[in-house]
């Protein structure tokens, strides 16, 4: 059977070839569009929460509705301890406070961050943006915004003093040597944020074994459910998990928007094969019903017609598949080690006041559903093409077929 | 070349040519529908796109921008009264460069309190008069407008409103810097509250009358200082050109279009313009594929037809010309469909696609909740036109199996 | 019909008798209580003047204690507090240890504050005077304003009361249109002896918001004053702050230079 199949279809070697060439070119499109879209999605959702969020955070309920200073994580050092057990999880505190900001007569309002930068610095990449200075080293310094530092006319090594209302209500108070300037392109950011060493900053606001919030980093983002889950039941009633779509939905929102675009594009895209592929097969069966009049005549039923014919689709559909794939592939594969630099690609002013933070590269990333949707539906979508086409089989009067051209 | 046999041979053969795509036109009937999806279904989301494009550029541009805006040097590091210009700076353009209208401004950081809450905003001093040209036009307020540039109410969001636990007809305190670099607290009352098509606008812009602003602030050296004039050009193609001039007449400021001053919406309005490009040509090339198979098999059918007809003493080159034409002809059906196809469908959408699932997503780029399709005629004739063109090279290859035919092999089949 | 009409005719004689009475005896009375308020037809703005001076004076020292209460803590604090006329305060943390040096400056509009820890002062930028100060009830603009209500307000005298035998006058104060003032309207209960009962602040709704009440009255420093105050927020009865002066003097004799940015730093204290 197959033979037979094969031989009809090398009869009109250009046809078949061209056809298959269709099917594949789609294949290899709509595969490596879908490998590049799953690969940069990935990259958007690590380099946004790696940037500054965090895969998840833990935070007092009452203080995601209303963050105040007095809504901490109690006894947060032996929770920091618990969760770290867990495999393939990283655990930072954060302690945050309103407080007015000055240097010497000019001062304005801003965020005081308490942040573990050693543990910080491995895994999130806001740090790598410090233009100036750098990241603190030592209790009494302290990292600002670019913008906080222009309107103070504030520069590394100057002292900024930090007043702000600690717990209970005791005066906090603080003076931090600027160690760095960052610049993160988020003006919110930049204009309000100060980070300083945690001990510092807590002891100031007389905050003690507490925190505002604690960071969850996990290895591996795909598991970042099932560590959650893990995390759960460790967790008191007034506590809660936060995972970063909770946190950050514009990038799930703007991976949807993305991926509904993908979709137009490949249905159209498969839509547009099919119909060429329809087309094709019509035009084979007005060549051929002399032929399927003949078979029919000796005796073949239409039936049989039809199943050869969805034979030659079959192999039609698996040689362009074949086609596209062996292209892609490949393709897929080494870009996947190398890369597509993203300054080809543009964009970059509008991915960094996305919070996508350091993002130079693309990687595709081959997926079951990348690699298998494009073959799937033009197999299927072939095999309907044929279908229709042989709809008039049936009706094939063997006498007038044989008399046709 | 142009004699009248020649124009009568054309003409023939063109009349043979949509006879011959009549004939066939049940067997290509699905390649005419591959050409109008493709066609139609372009046009569909190159509308979308457009429109999106659009709407970017609009909210970019009317938020308070303008496509061109002149302030001081030294504002962009300290917004105040300090870096100010005299509002009787002269806008003047050549007629080549068609102003839609300019807004002067004070545009200044301040902090505003009710009884229960205290937030940061801008404070923009404006004569409304002016404000056609930005989002003010849009607002639909709730209250009173501000009377004019003498109304020294305040005009403010529906989400900070809110957030202050106020409403029409109340009184706020306002703080901001004066024009002695000291900390000026007055009492305003709310003329009006107003609904913009983004949150953002709401929570941060409070409007007030630029000169009752000017009189609040104090005196400087200018007796009418104002921080900003953004100009909006009837064509925003003038950008370069009105940038230029602008400069050149006032050295002592700064001038800067709206690419510089949100250069990540200039990105986003270029890459769309390269995306469309891009998916256009990836789906012209998967249709050629098909294209192709069925026009060499229209000329493989016609064979013996064709051979007579060279038989009969038609030259090769008016055979180049016919299989050409039958393909292009082939195209432009299928492209007529396509686009009366996408048409329909653009404006089967009505008012457009509701995006307000993706509320954050589309408010971080700028956009308005309702993504509304544009058609313009440009675009649609360049499809059109491309698509004809694409349609000329994919004749190519049939055209050369054509010209193989020899009356001879013909006569034999 | 013709006995009724002359039954009615000596009763109509009758009750018109009795409601001329009756109208008589209102007239009187309502006479009364105008000639009451007629005669205490009093100078709102000398009243409330003088009320604020009365704890002010040329000059005034005090030493006072400060409760803080909240539902799960509270914090007593002993300050003293240096005023001169209505525009100068300087007022100092001297106890517990955690808070004693803390201190702040008001000079006219500016206000400064200072901690020893850091050994800085820091002039608070405007914006931040609605918040809180020490974390008490009492913001900023609490502590700076004594003399707004001449200033800012259009004082009406709405009512009067007693207490203990003395006249109680409630005062409302309505800020002036384009006054820096988020109240709706402030009302003072002033008794008749210049001492503060009650301030409430009410909101655009006329809805009560804030209130301080005058817990106890005594004598201090040779004035009749309130000697123990307390700031709460209406609708939270759980929490406030209470301000109970423990002794004070009134125009002493305080250098000028207590008021300055120099004496705010060197933390001296008498």
């Amino acid at each position: 059977m197959i033979r037979l199949a094969w031989r009809n279809l090398q009869r009109n070697a250009a046809r078949t070839w061209l056809t298959a060439g269709g099917i594949g070119f789609s294949v290899l499109l709509v595969s490596f569009a879908m490998s590049l879209q799953s690969g940069s999605y990935e990259i958007m959702i690590d380099s946004a929460t790696r940037y500054f969020t965090g895969h998840a955070q833990i935070s007092e309920k009452s203080y995601i509705d209303q963050p105040r200073l007095d809504r901490t994580l109690q006894n947060v050092q032996a929770l920091q301890t618990e969760l770290s057990a867990i495999e393939g999880l990283t655990v930072f505190p954060r302690v945050q406070a309103f407080a007015v900001v000055s240097m010497e007569e000019k001062s304005l309002g801003g965020m005081v961050v308490g942040v573990d930068f050693d543990a910080e610095r491995q895994h999130l990449d806001i740090y790598d943006n410090v233009i100036e200075g750098d990241v603190p080293r030592q209790a009494d310094q302290a990292m600002i915004g670019v913008s906080m530092a222009r309107n103070l006319g504030a520069a590394v090594g100057d002292e900024l003093v930090v007043l702000g209302s600690g717990k209970q209500g005791a005066v906090a108070a603080a003076i931090f040597v600027i160690s760095g300037i960052v610049e993160t392109g988020q003006t919110a950011l930049d204009r309000t944020l100060v980070f300083a060493p945690i001990g510092g900053v807590a002891e100031a606001f007389y905050l003690h074994d507490e925190a505002h919030m604690l960071l969850l980093m996990v290895d591996d983002l795909s598991q970042l459910n099932a560590i959650a889950a893990q995390i759960e039941p460790l967790l008191s009633e007034r506590l809660t998990l936060q995972t970063w779509q909770q946190l950050m939905p514009l990038i799930e929102q703007s991976i949807e928007m993305d991926k509904a675009g993908g979709y137009l594009f490949f249905s159209l895209l498969l839509i547009l094969v099919t119909f060429a592929v329809v087309n094709t097969f019509v035009m084979v069966l007005y060549e051929r019903t002399r032929e399927f009049g003949l078979f029919m005549a000796l005796g073949m039923r239409p039936l049989q017609v039809i199943g050869q014919v969805q034979f030659e689709a079959l192999l039609l559909s698996s040689l362009g598949v074949a086609l596209g794939l062996g292209l892609s592939y490949p393709l897929i594969s080494y870009l996947t080690s190398v890369g597509i630099p993203l300054d080809q690609m543009g964009g970059e002013e509008a991915i960094q006041q996305m919070q996508m933070g350091a993002m130079d590269r693309i990687y595709p990333k081959a997926t079951l559903t990348s690699l298998a949707t494009a073959p799937l539906v033009m197999m299927i979508g072939t095999q309907l093409a044929a279908l229709v086409s042989t709809v008039r089989v049936r009706g094939i009067n063997p006498v007038t077929a044989l008399r046709a051209e | 070349m142009f004699s009248s046999s020649f124009i009568s041979t054309l003409a023939m053969l063109f009349n043979f040519s949509l006879r011959n795509i009549v004939r066939y036109r049940r067997r290509n009937f699905f390649l005419f529908a591959a050409i109008a999806v493709a066609v139609g279904g372009t046009t569909l989301s190159n509308a979308l796109i457009r429109g999106w494009q659009v709407d970017m550029l609009e909210t970019a541009v009317s938020g308070l921008t303008g496509h061109i805006k002149l302030q001081a040097p030294g504002f962009a590091d300290d917004p105040s009264l300090q870096n100010a210009f005299s509002s009787l700076t002269p806008i003047s353009l050549g007629d080549n460069v068609p102003i839609l209208g300019f807004a002067q401004r004070i545009n200044i950081p301040a902090v505003i309190s009710s009884e229960r809450e205290t937030r940061g905003v801008a404070l923009v001093g404006v004569d409304p008069a002016n404000e056609g040209i930005s989002l003010y036009r849009d607002f639909v307020i709730e209250g009173e407008d501000l009377g004019g540039p003498e109304d020294g109410r305040l005009l403010i969001g529906r989400a900070l409103a809110e957030t202050l636990q106020t409403r029409v007809g109340r009184r706020v305190v306002v703080i901001m810097e004066g024009a002695d670099g000291k900390s000026r607290e007055r009492g305003y009352r709310i003329a009006g509250v107003f609904d913009a098509p983004m949150k953002i606008s709401e929570e941060l812009l409070v409007f007030t009358g630029l000169e009752a602003m000017q009189a609040a602030l104090g005196n400087t050296q200018l007796r009418t200082p104002i921080t900003e004039l953004s100009l909006v050009l009837q064509a925003e193609g003038d950008r370069g050109v009105a940038q230029r001039e602008l400069a050149a007449q006032h050295p002592q400021l700064v001038v800067k279009d709206w690419r510089e001053m949100q250069p990540q919406v200039a990105e986003i309005v270029d890459l769309v313009d390269a995306t469309m490009a891009i998916w256009f040509f990836l789906i012209m090339s998967a249709l050629t594929f098909g294209l192709v198979n069925t026009l060499i098999a229209t000329v493989m059918q016609r064979t013996r037809e064709l051979g007579m007809l060279r038989a009969l003493g038609m030259n090769q080159r008016l055979l180049l010309i016919q299989v050409v034409m039958e393909c292009v002809g082939i195209m432009v059906v299928g492209v007529i469909a396509g686009l009366l196809l996408g048409i329909a469908m653009v404006f089967g959408l009505g008012d457009g696609i509701d995006l307000s699932a993706f509320s954050e997503s589309v408010e971080a780029f700028g956009m308005s909740t309702v993504l509304k399709p544009v058609l313009t005629l440009e675009d649609l004739l360049l499809f059109g036109g491309l698509s004809v063109l694409v349609g000329v090279f994919a004749s190519y290859f049939p055209a050369r199996r054509a010209l193989k035919i020899s009356p001879l092999m013909a006569m034999s089949r | 019909m013709a006995i009724s009409t002359r039954l009615i005719s000596p009763a109509l004689q009758c009750l018109t008798q009795v409601a001329r009475r009756v109208v008589l005896l209102n007239l009187a009375l309502l006479s009364m209580l105008c000639s009451t308020h007629a005669s205490e037809k009093i100078d709102v703005v000398a009243l409330v003047t003088g009320s604020i001076d009365q704890t002010r004076g040329l000059s005034s020292y005090a030493e006072m204690s400060m409760l803080i209460k909240r539902p799960s803590w509270q914090r007593q604090s002993t300050l003293k507090a240096w005023t001169r006329g209505r525009e100068d305060a300087l007022i100092r943390f001297v106890a517990p240890t955690r808070d004693a040096g803390n201190a702040l400056l008001k000079q006219g509009e500016r206000m400064w504050t200072y901690t020893p820890k850091l050994n800085k002062s820091i002039r608070l930028p405007g914006g931040m005077m609605s918040q809180s100060w020490a974390g008490s009830d009492f913001s900023y603009n609490d502590m700076s304003r004594s003399d707004k209500w001449l200033r800012d307000y259009t004082l009406n005298h709405v009512d009067t009361e007693q207490d203990e035998g003395l006249a109680v006058y409630v005062i409302d104060a309505t800020p002036r249109e384009d006054a820096a003032v988020v109240w709706g309207k402030e009302q003072l209960r002033i008794r008749e002896d210049l001492v503060l009962l009650e301030l409430t602040y009410f909101d655009q709704d006329m809805e009560p918001v804030r209130r301080m009440v005058s817990l106890a009255i005594g004598e201090l420093g040779g004035r009749v004053m309130a000697t123990r105050m307390r700031m709460q927020e209406v609708d939270k009865p759980e929490q406030y702050t209470e301000l109970e002066y423990l002794d004070m003097d009134f125009d002493v004799d305080v250098p000028d230079r207590m008021f300055t940015l120099f004496s705010l730093q060197s933390g001296r204290s008498r």
